[in-house]
């Protein structure tokens, strides 16, 4: 069947560059050579005390289409917002029977008394919330400049905001930018990795060629396709698109090229004839840049296949890696889903796709030593969220998928701590994000674009924060239209308007991940806005610890 | 000599030109006032006899399909007048929207007069109304934009006491912002229900539901 892709890149020639890396993995790519970087040049010093040589990595995992995450992160009981929610979502409110029959509800923190639930399909997560393992941040968006709770219409008008809110791809760029009120230039996951280019992130400082300074892959890995978020300023670092299985060979040789290799030896047949013409093609030294370019892109995919390879080996084999079993992290991954959804999978094929896709992640985390990197940041991407008919059919399977990855996720974080012993549980952070989230008043089926959502974060790090249990983060928007979060104007649906910034929520994963205070502005431009500071005790946003 | 020549010619050809000009004024202009976007007697704009260009830009009652809205400033520009409020009405945009819902006319026509309304909404702003539902789009359309530019009339029967435009089932048309210039728009249908299969809609989407669709990955082939 013909899919629908909301994200339909139209890109001028000078971003199809920039966003086209990913089909090479080596360190260098052919953007690299045609643009200067800015950021490698401007670092400063990695903050005193950061233990850069530790392993750290970044996952996000993004619920593409705007997921409505007024029913994620649900007002009960005490909870002021309760009647509202009720009344106001009318057909779409869950009820406070199916939260108690599913037990989602949250451990009130002493320090909020109201109580809150995740949605009954989000069991495994309320799990972690009340273990102090995951961290809710509410009402986050993409901003350039603060609005105050209670802007008035003229306020609002006249002040600086996104791009083209309630759009699809534009939102999608903002909250992969972060820079929302420009065009999109680069990610901030891109942006980051440029900035460990510089000698001052080399452990030890002062090094030669940044944080990961014996990396032979590129840190910014895809398990979805091509994504904005892991676009680096001209395309310096380029992005490695995964499969669920792994690396994504040439097609027509075979799995595994088994076609037109044997040993490593080129076949007699035309398929291994053909290879080794492709090999030497490919092997060319070309005067004109971008043939060049074109060039070394293949060859480092070729090349870096085995690279992947021996990655997925390690959490594969297990001779040669640290679990005691072969498969281990698939049958983690089986047993885990199998448990939560009823179902009796046996195949790694068998699960979804945007399961295999948390799998293939999690396998290059265990077999990072492969790949060389000290950070590396991961993205993965589970679509189907915009629901604007037949919400109460489909959302509750969404949320069941993504409460199924979660957990899948945190429980071979766990098993890989378990068996490595170079690992921890808290080197490894899951941080979610969504393209929006969804009006307070439904339709007549579903509820539309809005803004300000519901975010989480997963891992051994959250857990370092939230030893006491864990918090809503952020502000809880007032649950009413015409409220103080609406946003103003004469078609009020309870579109709350975000009163922390995506840039407030990743500075914090940014610290954590090693980028210095002092540049953290030059990650994230909008902070010298007027926003409080992700790191003052006011923004409420302690949700990571920051060693 | 050649000095000469040549400012002669030059004066010669002015006055074939001016005197063409003044034979061709229409004897009712000029005196528009600009505001208003209909005809004092009524006639819808646009559905008068074909009349020259120059003729018609000089004439308040003859108003004409102009070729860009943009606002010049100049009040007696027959492309984009100016109301009494303060608003910019491009008379093309409102002379599609007069044609939406007519007996002659299909529902897939309909989705295209609105796709060629919004598409000269975006020729002033470069992307489609920020907008996240029916109620908004239409509100842009209205003339509530930075510009003040009307694209919609205000007093169109398909109009409801909501500011939602309904199409020609009497429900509202379901706007979809993909991104700042793709905007798609569905019809309910014969049945009033959306996500069914008597839907209309104007989009890429091949027939694929409006919720719950699985997006494509570009990872999804084992190799």
């Amino acid at each position: 069947m013909n899919s629908f892709n909301i994200h339909k890149p139209k890109w001028s020639r000078r971003q199809f560059l920039s966003r086209t890396g990913s089909a090479g993995f080596g360190v260098t790519g052919l953007a690299s050579t045609l643009t200067n970087l800015n950021l490698i040049q401007n670092a400063s010093a990695a903050s005193t005390g950061m233990n850069m040589g530790d392993y750290k990595a970044l996952v996000c995992f993004f619920l593409a289409g705007g997921c409505d995450t007024n029913n994620v992160l649900i007002p009960i009981g005490n909870h002021s917002g309760r009647s509202n929610y009720e009344a106001d979502r009318r057909f779409v409110a869950v009820s406070e029977a199916e939260i108690a029959n599913a037990g989602t509800a949250l451990n009130a923190p002493s320090s909020i008394d109201q109580q809150y639930a995740l949605h009954p399909s989000c069991q495994a997560m309320s799990q972690m919330f009340n273990a102090g393992e995951l961290a809710m941040i509410a009402n986050c968006g993409t901003l350039a400049v603060p609005i105050p709770e209670n802007v008035s219409l003229n306020q609002y008008n006249a002040t600086v905001k996104p791009i083209q809110l309630f759009s699809h791809s534009d939102q999608v760029n903002e909250w992969f930018s972060s820079i929302p009120q420009n065009p999109f230039v680069s990610g901030w996951a891109g942006r980051v990795a440029d900035l460990f280019r510089s000698s001052a992130y080399a452990d030890p400082a002062p090094g030669g060629q940044g944080i990961n300074k014996d990396s032979v892959a590129s840190m910014l890995v895809t398990a979805a396709g091509g994504t904005d978020l892991l676009v680096s300023p001209g395309g310096a670092i380029p992005q490695y698109a995964v499969s669920r299985s792994g690396a994504i060979s040439f097609a027509g040789y075979g799995t595994n090229y088994s076609a037109a290799l044997t040993d490593g030896a080129y076949q007699s047949n035309s398929s291994g004839r053909r290879l080794k013409a492709f090999e030497s093609i490919i092997n060319y030294q070309h005067e004109h840049i971008l043939e060049q370019g074109y060039s070394e892109v293949l060859k480092s995919a070729r090349e870096n296949e085995e690279l992947i390879g021996a990655a997925t080996n390690v959490a594969d084999s297990a001779d040669d890696g640290p679990f005691p079993t072969d498969n281990y992290l698939e049958t983690v991954f089986l047993d885990t889903y199998n448990g939560l959804l009823g179902t009796n999978f046996t195949a790694r094929t068998q699960l979804p796709g945007d399961v295999q896709e948390m799998l293939i992640t999690c396998k290059l985390i265990a077999g990072r030593e492969c790949l060389g990197n000290t950070r590396q940041v991961f993205f993965m991407n589970k679509g189907g969220f915009d629901t604007h008919a037949d919400i109460n059919d489909v959302l509750p399977g969404l949320l069941a998928d993504v409460d199924a990855i979660v957990a899948c996720y945190n429980e071979a974080m766990k098993a890989l701590a378990q068996y490595d012993s170079e690992f921890d549980y808290n080197m490894v952070t899951l941080f979610q994000a969504s393209d929006f989230n969804r009006t307070w008043t439904p339709n007549t089926s579903g509820t539309d674009h809005a803004w300000g959502t519901h975010t989480f974060v997963c891992g051994g790090a959250v857990a370092d924060a939230n030893a006491g249990g864990s918090q809503i983060y952020g502000k809880f928007p007032e649950l009413a239209v015409q409220g103080a979060n609406d946003v103003p104007g004469n078609n009020n649906r309870g579109r709350w308007i975000p009163q922390i910034s995506t840039d407030q929520y990743y500075a914090r994963l940014a610290k954590w991940f090693g980028v210095s205070s002092g540049d953290m502005e030059a990650i994230f431009p909008n902070l010298a806005n007027g926003f409080t500071s992700p790191f003052a005790p006011e923004a409420n946003l302690d949700f990571i610890g920051l060693t | 000599m050649k000095k000469a020549v040549v400012p002669g010619l030059v004066l010669v050809g002015t006055g074939f030109l001016v005197f063409f000009l003044i034979r061709n004024l229409p004897s009712d202009s000029p005196g528009s006032t600009g505001s208003g976007t209909r005809s004092e007697n009524g006639d819808p704009a646009g559905t008068a006899e074909e009349i020259p260009y120059a003729r018609a830009f000089e004439n308040p009652d003859r108003p004409i399909v102009g070729r860009k809205p943009y606002d010049t400033g100049i009040t007696n520009d027959r492309r984009v007048q100016t109301t009494d409020e303060g608003k910019h009405v491009v008379v093309e945009a409102v002379q599609i929207a007069e044609s939406l819902h007519s007996p002659d006319s299909s529902i897939e026509e309909d989705l295209d007069f609105l796709e060629q309304i919004l598409s000269i909404y975006r020729l002033s702003f470069e992307q489609n109304p920020v907008a996240g539902d029916n109620q908004m789009v239409m509100e842009a359309l209205l003339g509530g934009n930075p510009r003040n530019l009307v694209v919609f009339p205000s007093d169109h029967p398909a109009i409801n006491a909501k500011g939602e435009l309904l199409d020609r089932w009497g429900n509202p048309y379901f706007f979809h912002a993909l991104s700042g210039t793709e905007m798609e728009i569905f019809s309910a249908g014969p049945d009033g229900v959306l996500n069914t299969a008597d839907d209309v809609q104007r989009s890429d989407r091949s027939g694929q539901p409006l919720t719950g669709a699985e997006e494509p990955t570009d990872t999804d082939a084992e190799q």
